[in-house]
């Protein structure tokens, strides 16, 4: 039988108790391998954003990848090494502090894809115990910290694409409160909202003419709501979104954290 | 990496832009449809009842054979003859063998998924039998030696102007695209199949273990009518479609028709028990049921076993971003979709060992499976049984990981690929082999621009950290307390009003075009209206003195005689029952003496007692009673099959009458 990992999503959002996973202001940062490799802006503005929340963040330089491109592709054997490599770099002691990722898809990887790959398996605890204190940076901030609003501006009609990855967690109401409680953000949601965009890793590369037709879609419903910007939760969707060849729109594309970091910069400006 | 592409995308991409546009608009506006009926009806309860539907298929695989047993038990008690099937050529030697063991020549067959799997039909026509699909959809793929291309719509695929081609060349009237025209001429054409079948063939949506009940569920009244025309009906039925007790059949009825199509309630719920009462002219006075295996139980019998609870409602189908794109013959499989990229592999076998990589693990089709399968999950498991055993299949296409896992594990080479790859000098190959698949990104998309290892410079170079926010520095959240006490699903729509009266039924009825009357006041001005002359009245009813002024100048008559079907514009009889919460009607086989009166005229009215008015569904259940043949139909025929347009009066009334008495 499959253990049940994640709730799965209901129509009316997660529940409203609050979370039992530990919070706490000293904090460790998975600045996630697509950040590493395209995207430092976006783990900076992580980095910025946790500590105007008071946090003292802690990169561990061994980190690489959670090994989700492996996961998705198939190859579990490729996936427990780099898996337990990120185990190895994220142990943190007894009382281990809170793991705090800017990507709803790594950090799906830990809490929910990791029991997955280690069932009845050896590393089985200790990935549950990194799942039990990992979050997505968007639920760290809301549900963790408590900081359901976000000061600064940030003058801009922005389309929140919910990156399909944090289905069933707190992040898509959370991306949802901060953005919406920033002065000046006009804050749209494009019809189907639960499409994806139609990256899924190495899927975005065994099926180039699916993944690039779901793309389009997902990018065409995103210029008709009117907005200027696209913000999502996730790097992945963003770099697939912008790069798709035949866009006959103007959207520039900005990671949720960058949009945090900049209303805050516009405040002290 | 493998170079080839994967099937499932190549067929994607020389789908022609009008199939793949008709496809993702069936496919989106029946996932709006479903998602707003069970908003409306359930809210924040249906997870609950998704768990509770759940709970009860696992409970049935956690002891199958127990409730085979006892499903057996029961249908044998009221006249079933039943038969164990273990794979697809044991089924169908034994449909052979029944319509041989009956000398029948013709069938008639309605909708079922199962004996698309056991491909059936080849097998009965090259025994030299007729067979002849019924339901709208199946027709057409029929008679365009065709597939179905969805479990629930079996030609989204198609166009009205394909369909009235292919109407054209199988002799059924001249091109015509109006999708009324198409839905009357197969009503015409599929009347003499009914009437000259000797066997109806159909599936089972559910059986009750507890009183061996069959559940058939339709539209557009086809099975009805395989079930009232022919003499004999067999029905195959998968073993995992059991659930344990009638009552249970309340949940999955109120989460089968919004998920499917975002109906409350399908038009026809058929709730069968063994042979016809003694006496009757129409209905089967043989019944078989065959149930099929043909790899379930191994399937029940491995990790993966809660895809067996699944109740072909198509909601993962039609949320899906791949099956969109591909629709549902790039499977290659009679199940397409989700569902089918998990269950394809587990029941044909490795052939198919690519489908659980169609998917870009979005995770919706788990969010909206009525009974809570994870197939998100069963995707992924299915995809790495695939890299170990069928890989030159699974993996086409996907890059290797082998360098990229060495990278990942070796923080300094990882750092140093960042940096190699950015230069794009010294080792170019380096850099894209970290990043598997980096040629093929390109088909579709532009390469982003090399940033790697900048973050950990930043990082290492800067100054100090950014100061706190005073309004965001000292933020807090509640401790978590104890969790919130389990409180059991509301199953009771909550759009439904409290107080459960006929007026509830009238709006309900109405909702679905159907028209209640007070009395039989007004029946003959409703008759006339609709151009109705002649008709039927139930024997028992023509007692009636204010039935018969109503009437008074119709041509009436009290016995149905079969080869007059055609005269026949109305029919009247007696109704058991009316339910408030879905405005349907009840009949059985004790109220209605002529099945066919009831399911052929243009227009059917049931007459029903003031003071036989059920609640809801679960009431409906507990009093379904002994009766071998008991209907809910709730509105008039319908088919949605041509473009999703909606045509009433399919195969059954194109008007529905209900009368208070």
């Amino acid at each position: 039988m499959l253990r049940r990992g994640e709730p799965q999503t209901t129509m009316a959002g997660v529940s409203d108790r609050p979370d039992p996973r530990p919070a706490g202001r000293d904090v460790l940062l998975l600045a996630t391998c697509l950040c590493d490799a395209f995207g430092d802006d976006v783990a900076r503005a992580a980095v910025e954003v946790l500590e105007a929340a008071g946090c003292a963040v802690t990169f561990r330089e061994a980190q690489t990848c959670c090994g989700q491109p492996p996961f998705n592709a198939g190859d579990w054997g490729a996936a427990r090494a780099v898996f337990a490599h990120t185990l190895e770099v994220f142990e943190d002691g007894a009382a281990g502090r809170p793991v705090v990722t800017p990507s709803a898809s790594c950090a799906a990887m830990l809490r929910h894809g990791s029991r997955l790959l280690f069932e009845g398996r050896p590393e089985a605890e200790a990935a549950q115990g990194l799942a039990d204190r990992t979050w997505e940076l968007s639920d760290f901030l809301v549900h963790g910290l408590g900081a359901t609003r976000w000061p600064g501006r940030y003058a801009r009609q922005v389309v929140l694409h919910e990156s399909c990855h944090g289905r069933g967690t707190g992040t898509p109401r959370a991306t949802r409160t901060l953005l919406s409680s920033i002065r000046d953000l006009e804050l749209s949601v494009p019809a189907a909202p639960e499409q994806c965009c139609g990256f899924g890793g190495a899927f975005s590369v065994s099926f180039p003419a699916v993944s690039g037709q779901v793309g389009r879609d997902k990018r065409d419903a995103l210029a008709d709501t009117g907005a200027e910007e696209v913000v999502a939760s996730d790097i992945g969707c963003l770099l697939h979104l912008e790069h798709l060849r035949w866009a006959e729109d103007t959207l520039s594309f900005r990671h949720v954290a960058q949009v945090l970091r900049d209303a805050l910069d516009a405040e002290v400006a | 990496m493998s170079a080839d592409r994967q099937p499932l995308d190549a067929f994607a991409a020389r789908l022609s832009r009008r199939v793949r546009a008709s496809i993702h608009h069936g496919a989106e506006s029946t996932h709006e449809a479903r998602t707003r009926a069970l908003e409306e009806a359930f809210g924040a309860d249906l997870d609950g009842l998704r768990a509770e539907a759940a709970r009860s298929k696992q409970e049935v695989l956690a002891r199958l054979d127990h409730y085979l047993e006892r499903a057996a038990t029961q249908m044998r008690a009221h006249g079933v003859t039943v038969h164990f099937a273990r794979d697809a050529e044991a089924a169908r030697a034994i449909a052979k063998d029944v319509l041989r063991s009956v000398g029948a020549r013709r069938v008639v067959k309605s909708k079922s998924m199962l004996t698309e799997e056991i491909e059936l039909n080849p097998a009965l026509e090259a025994a030299g039998f007729e067979v002849v699909e019924t339901d709208l959809g199946e027709l057409i793929v029929q008679l365009d030696e065709d597939r179905p291309s969805h479990i629930v719509k079996p030609i989204l695929h198609k166009s009205r102007g394909q369909i009235a081609a292919t109407f054209e060349r199988a002799g059924l009237g001249s091109y015509d695209e109006d999708p009324e025209t198409i839905t009357r001429r197969a009503r015409r054409h599929l009347r003499r199949a009914f009437l000259s079948a000797d066997v109806g063939i159909t599936g089972a949506n559910f059986v009750s273990a507890e009183s061996g009940r069959l559940v058939v569920v339709t539209n557009e009244g086809n099975a009805r009518f395989c079930l009232a025309a022919p003499g004999v009906h067999v029905a195959f039925v998968g073993i995992e479609k059991l659930v344990p007790r009638d009552a249970d059949l309340a949940v999955f009825l109120e989460l089968l028709a919004r998920s499917g199509t975002g109906q409350r309630l399908t038009v026809y719920t058929q709730l069968l028990r063994g042979p016809t009462l003694d006496g009757r002219p129409d209905g089967p006075r043989e019944v078989h049921v065959v149930f099929v295996d043909n790899g379930r139980r191994a399937v029940r019998d491995s990790d993966l076993r809660e895809v067996l609870g699944c109740i072909r409602c198509g909601a993962c189908l039609n949320v899906c971003p791949v099956y969109r794109q591909a629709g549902g013959h790039g499977y290659r499989s009679v199940y397409p979709g989700p569902i089918g990229s998990v269950l394809t592999p587990l029941l044909e076998g490795a052939g198919y060992a690519d489908l659980p990589k169609a998917c870009s693990t979005c995770g919706a089709c788990g969010e909206v499976c009525p009974v809570q399968i994870p197939l998100p999950d069963m995707l992924l498991r299915l995809r790495d049984r695939g890299h170990r055993e069928a890989p030159e299949l699974a993996d086409r296409g996907t890059p290797s990981f082998s360098v990229f896992a060495t990278a990942a594990t070796q923080p300094l080479l990882w750092r140093a690929g960042l940096a190699v790859a950015g230069m794009g000098v010294a080792l170019p190959q380096l850099g894209s082999r970290m990043l598997p698949g980096a040629a093929a990104w390109t088909e579709a998309r532009e390469v982003p621009r090399w940033r790697g290892g900048r973050f950990r410079l930043w990082m290492r170079g800067r100054a100090g950290p950014r100061a706190e926010h005073p309004e965001l520095a000292r933020t807090t959240v509640a401790a978590p307390g104890a969790p919130a006490p389990a409180t059991r699903a509301r199953l009771r729509p909550r759009d439904l009003p409290e107080a459960l009266d006929w007026s509830v039924f009238r709006a309900r009825l109405e909702a679905v075009n159907g028209v209640l009357l007070e009395g039989v006041r007004g029946l003959g001005a409703a008759l006339r209206r609709e151009g109705l002359r002649r008709g039927y009245v139930d024997p028992a009813l023509w007692a009636r003195e204010d039935l018969r002024a109503e009437l008074e100048g119709f041509d009436v008559c009290t016995a149905f005689e079969r080869p007059r079907v055609e005269d026949y514009d109305f029919g009247i009889t007696n109704a058991e029952a009316a339910i408030a919460e879905t405005g349907s009607v009840v009949l059985s086989d004790a109220s209605v003496p002529a099945r066919l009166a009831a399911v052929a005229p243009w227009a059917h009215v049931a007459l029903v007692p003031e003071a036989a008015l059920l609640p809801d569904l679960p009431a409906a259940l507990a009093a379904l009673g002994d009766d071998p043949s008991v209907i809910w139909v709730t509105g008039p025929s319908k088919t949605a099959d041509v473009e999703g347009i909606l045509i009433e009066g399919a195969h059954g009334p194109g008007v529905q009458i209900v009368c208070r008495i």
